[in-house]
């Protein structure tokens, strides 16, 4: 295997620097840097929360019952801190708990009704029909996931982010994250296997 | 070299392919060398590896969900909204507070009312049932005397509403044993004796009082204050 790729990063809002500068000001109550900062991270946020949810006015909602949370406590925040991985976990507990609140039929669609649940511009070009396949292909077979299985999924293939850290946000052993990416990425991929989709995407 | 079981291997496949596919130090030297032994000398793993690779692939190369463009200025106007609304939150009327003050002390009132006098378990339904024999019995002493006889016959009128009424009670009985368990039903049969006990006392009061017996029927609760058959 000769070919190496990089792997997805972080995003890397404006250096580290400007980044721990913009917290100390939201941490102080400037809320022209809140402003900044929720424009800053709401894209990560989202995507975190629309691979956990599978339903977009859910991940809408909760993105920004995030930056809510967030807004309350934000004089607690500390410019060294890790501020993905805090908003991640603060993400999954919002998710977590709008599991428990509804049925697991209301937000996990079944794989079945997939072609349903494609978006509406099905007539646009080939790729875009292509890409919101797999779009949805990917959150439905997600979505079938137990949620600790699939929040470490997504953390690590999807968000990037390293093994500690996703330990972090589950609040789990390095281990136990390990043996949940292993068991997740088994499923998932025997789950998108009878799609035929990786198979499909390898041929072009 | 220790080769690592199948379940292991399988486990530390996937950290290999990380590290090699994405550049990632997820395995030491040492295990990667292992790995790589491994795949040398069996096919079937090394399918697996590239099943695993061309999956992650796939997911890396996948389009990420479309934020929607206005998304961040939604979640800032929700946020001040509420954040106005739970400024406002703070500053309630003096009479907001005495309203509410009272409502808590009212409750606690009852809570505290509520331990010191409990219910009496089973004791309402056996209670109510012993006062419907009593009222049976009182009505069915005040028709038979009314008709001129010891006991109802069963010619009379009111013997088979009130046997009907008799059989009813005793499979509410039954039933109340059958359910002890559950509250819901309990209170349910009380009340259906206690509307018993109602009817009743309404009919055995207007025997005693008008020297009359009403029609049989009913429609008699309704109508009291005129029916009435006079002997």
């Amino acid at each position: 295997m000769a070919q190496v790729n990089p792997m997805p990063q972080k995003e890397d809002a404006a250096g580290s620097n400007q980044e721990n500068h913009l917290i100390r000001r939201v941490a102080e109550g400037d809320e022209q840097a809140f402003a900044q900062f929720v424009r800053l991270y709401t894209a990560p946020v989202y995507r975190f929360i629309r691979r956990m949810v599978n339903s977009i006015e859910d991940a809408e909602d909760l993105t920004q019952e995030t930056f809510y949370a967030v807004y309350k406590h934000r004089h607690t925040l500390r410019p060294d801190a890790e501020i993905l991985p805090y908003l991640y976990t603060i993400a999954r507990r919002k998710a977590v708990s709008l599991f428990r609140w509804r049925t697991v039929r209301q937000i996990l669609l079944p794989l079945s009704d997939a072609h349903e649940n494609l978006p509406a511009d099905m007539e646009s070009p080939i790729h875009t029909i292509q890409q919101n396949r797999e779009e949805a292909a990917i959150n439905l077979a997600l979505a079938t996931l137990p949620e600790n299985q699939r929040a470490a999924l997504v953390l690590r293939f999807f968000e990037g982010l390293t093994y500690p850290e996703i330990a972090g946000i589950l609040n789990k052993p390095e281990g136990t994250v390990k043996s949940l990416v292993f068991r997740g990425e088994q499923t998932l991929r025997l789950k998108l296997s009878n799609r035929a989709l990786i198979e499909e995407r390898g041929s072009q | 070299m220790n080769t690592p079981n199948i379940h292991t291997l399988r486990e530390k496949l996937l950290l290999y392919v990380e590290t090699v596919e994405w550049g990632r130090q997820e395995l030491p030297e040492i295990e990667r060398r292992e790995i790589e032994e491994c795949l040398r000398r069996d096919a079937t793993l090394r399918r697996e590896m590239e099943a695993i690779a061309a999956h992650l692939r796939f997911l890396r190369d996948s389009p990420p969900p479309r934020v929607p463009e206005d998304l961040a200025t939604r979640c800032l106007e929700t946020i001040q909204r509420r954040a106005a609304k739970r400024r406002r939150g703070g500053l309630m009327p003096w009479w907001a507070y005495a309203t509410a003050f009272a409502v808590i002390l009212i409750f606690a009132a009852g809570i505290w009312v509520g331990h010191q006098f409990p219910p009496a378990g089973e004791m309402p339904f056996q209670i109510l049932l012993q006062e419907q024999h009593q009222l049976v019995a009182r009505l069915e002493s005040s028709l038979a005397g009314r008709y001129h006889e010891t006991t109802l016959t069963t010619d009379n009128p009111w013997y088979q509403p009130l046997a009907t009424l008799k059989e009813t009670t005793r499979a509410l009985a039954a039933y109340h044993e059958q359910t002890k368990d559950n509250l819901v039903i309990q209170r349910g049969l009380c009340i259906a004796i206690a509307q018993n006990i109602t009817m009743l006392r309404t009919l055995c009061d207007y025997i005693e009082k008008n020297q009359s017996i009403p029609d049989y029927d009913m429609k008699f609760l309704n109508t009291a204050s005129s029916a009435g058959n006079a002997l």
